[in-house]
């Protein structure tokens, strides 16, 4: 596959994985928005406004939700490798 | 997106159909995200505010509605933002990061 007499097509191809990686993100953003509105605001009643306790909170689990995913990607790394012997 | 990715198939497009491609994909993530977020915002919001359903909507739980549309909204944008630091940050703690992903 060669790709150096087309520009053009490269352009392109590069444009739909930009594409591609931004909706990776987006959906990224709704999973964690969905996990963390549970465990930042939970079971009470939508507040007048996003105070610094709630803000923080949602930070905090965004990189911990992040943080625990790679954790488990490790660990689940680790047992495969045990199991490969 | 299958059919898009044999090479062979996008060589014979024209730059005005690649233009095309790119915004059929650009509008098909546009829709999946809204309807994503609505979603999201019926099940959240209508959880937290329909507890006692009467014969019709109540102005209480109109404003909790609108409450909670509002705070979910700037919460997604806060977790946007979050995230869009944590990839940056990781990206130049680790040149070589590749796209990871959470699932």
């Amino acid at each position: 596959f060669k790709m150096e007499g087309d520009p053009q097509l490269a352009r392109f191809l590069q444009a739909l994985q930009t594409e591609t990686q931004r909706q990776k993100f987006t959906e990224q953003v709704h999973t964690l928005t969905s996990r963390c509105w549970e465990v930042c605001i939970g079971d009470s009643r939508p507040p007048s406004k996003l105070d610094g306790k709630t803000s923080t909170c949602m930070q905090n689990c965004v990189n911990r939700m992040i943080d625990a995913s790679n954790f488990m990607v490790e660990h689940l790394q680790k047992m495969e490798k045990g199991l490969g012997q | 997106m299958e059919e898009l990715m044999d090479i062979e198939s996008l060589k014979k497009l024209t730059p005005a159909q690649q233009e095309q491609v790119i915004a059929g994909v650009k509008q098909q993530a546009a829709i999946a995200n809204a309807q994503n977020l609505i979603t999201d915002l019926s099940e959240k919001c209508t959880q937290k505010c329909i507890t006692s359903p009467g014969s019709s909507l109540s102005n209480s739980e109109r404003q909790c509605l609108q409450r909670c549309m509002d705070r979910f909204m700037e919460s997604w944008n806060l977790v946007s933002q979050t995230l869009q630091k944590r990839l940056q940050d990781e990206a130049s703690a680790m040149p070589n990061f590749g796209q990871g992903g959470f699932s």
